[in-house]
């Protein structure tokens, strides 16, 4: 299968660095002898690479180490703010810090879903009757629950 | 003797409050590290105050070195990190961005025979105009000769990020230094 320009140019790249599997390479030279704009790019790739290996090095300057130990040494002289002791102790800070948070939502989420579920005050006493049945007994007279239970041990009621 | 120490064993007595271990390691890495600098800001004093940047930070969590990477991963991610954040901090890439009809008009004047010392300072600023992440990628690559493993291990991304990052690099490189190829 003819490879593709992008592809060529991306395996140039892998090529450069010796990244490139030798099957691959091959297909890559097979490219290159028939494309004139991969060929011309490789060349452009290879002059880039002798650039930047021909790329002067520095040397540090003479006061190079006494101007760091002096940062050094300013550095550790600075108070710290918010310094809250040894270093140990800031992951557990951390995640006590999260635990709250957690807390905090999960009491919020509570707080909030009592106050949406809960229902109406007459809707509440509506269901509580109908839960002790009292409606049953509405029409009676006295009609207390000591009465009631009185009048049902005396069988005057069913 | 210290100088037959190896790196993390300097980092364990630097930690300790051995400045003389410390100042043996700052010497064994300096270079690397400075140079790594000055690829990445093209500016000496730059280079040299964020070269001592990386070591401030060594010295403060020489302690939190753990060891599961290598004492040179782990400084060239510091190095990397410190980089990556002086350009986020100074915001001057448009500043040193060499205009493609900058970099023509200097490829035309130099077309008789660009000086290798000019062909480097368009290089440079051919780099300075690259995103961040590609720049420190091709830094890595090309001047440091580190592998895609070792680039992924500093810049904590993935291989094909890694090899992305360079192919995109070199795409653009390329497509700015182009005109001087026409000389």
């Amino acid at each position: 299968m003819k490879m593709r320009c992008k592809k060529a140019r991306k395996n140039i790249s892998l090529a450069m660095d010796e990244r490139l599997v030798a099957d691959a390479l091959e297909k890559l030279h097979v490219h290159l002898r028939g494309c004139p704009s991969c060929q011309n790019w490789n060349r452009e790739q290879l002059w880039l690479r002798d650039q930047i290996n021909t790329a002067e090095m520095i040397q540090p300057s003479p006061g190079f180490y006494a101007q760091l130990q002096n940062k050094i040494n300013k550095a550790s002289a600075r108070p710290r703010l918010l310094s809250f002791g040894p270093a140990a102790w800031r992951p557990a800070l951390l995640r006590a810090a999260m635990l709250m948070v957690l807390i905090f939502s999960a009491l919020l989420g509570f707080f909030l879903g009592s106050r949406m579920d809960a229902p109406a005050a007459e809707t509440a006493a509506a269901v509580f009757d109908q839960t002790m049945n009292l409606n049953a007994y509405a029409d009676m007279p006295a009609d207390s629950f000591g009465a009631v239970y009185d009048r049902l041990l005396q069988g005057e009621l069913q | 003797m210290i100088g037959e120490k190896s790196d993390r064993e300097l980092l364990e007595q630097a930690a300790a409050g051995d400045q003389a271990a410390f100042a043996m390691l700052v010497r064994r890495h300096q270079i690397r590290v400075l140079n790594l600098a000055y690829r990445f800001s093209r500016d000496r004093q730059d280079a040299e105050d964020l070269a001592q940047e990386v070591f401030l930070k060594v010295w403060r969590h020489a302690r939190s070195f753990k060891g599961q990477a290598a004492f040179s991963t782990w400084l060239y991610r510091l190095a990397v990190n410190t980089c990556l954040n002086y350009r986020q901090r100074k915001k001057s890439r448009p500043k040193s961005l060499p205009l493609t009809a900058d970099l023509e008009s200097r490829a035309e004047a130099a077309a008789e025979g660009l000086e290798a010392r000019q062909r480097q300072d368009l290089l440079g600023r051919a780099m300075a105009a690259l995103p961040a992440r590609q720049k420190m990628a091709l830094i890595l690559a090309g001047f440091e000769g580190k592998s895609y493993e070792e680039i992924a291990a500093v810049m904590e991304v993935s291989v094909p990020a890694v090899e992305s990052l360079l192919f995109r690099a070199r795409r653009n490189l390329a497509a700015t230094l182009r005109p001087l190829k026409k000389r």
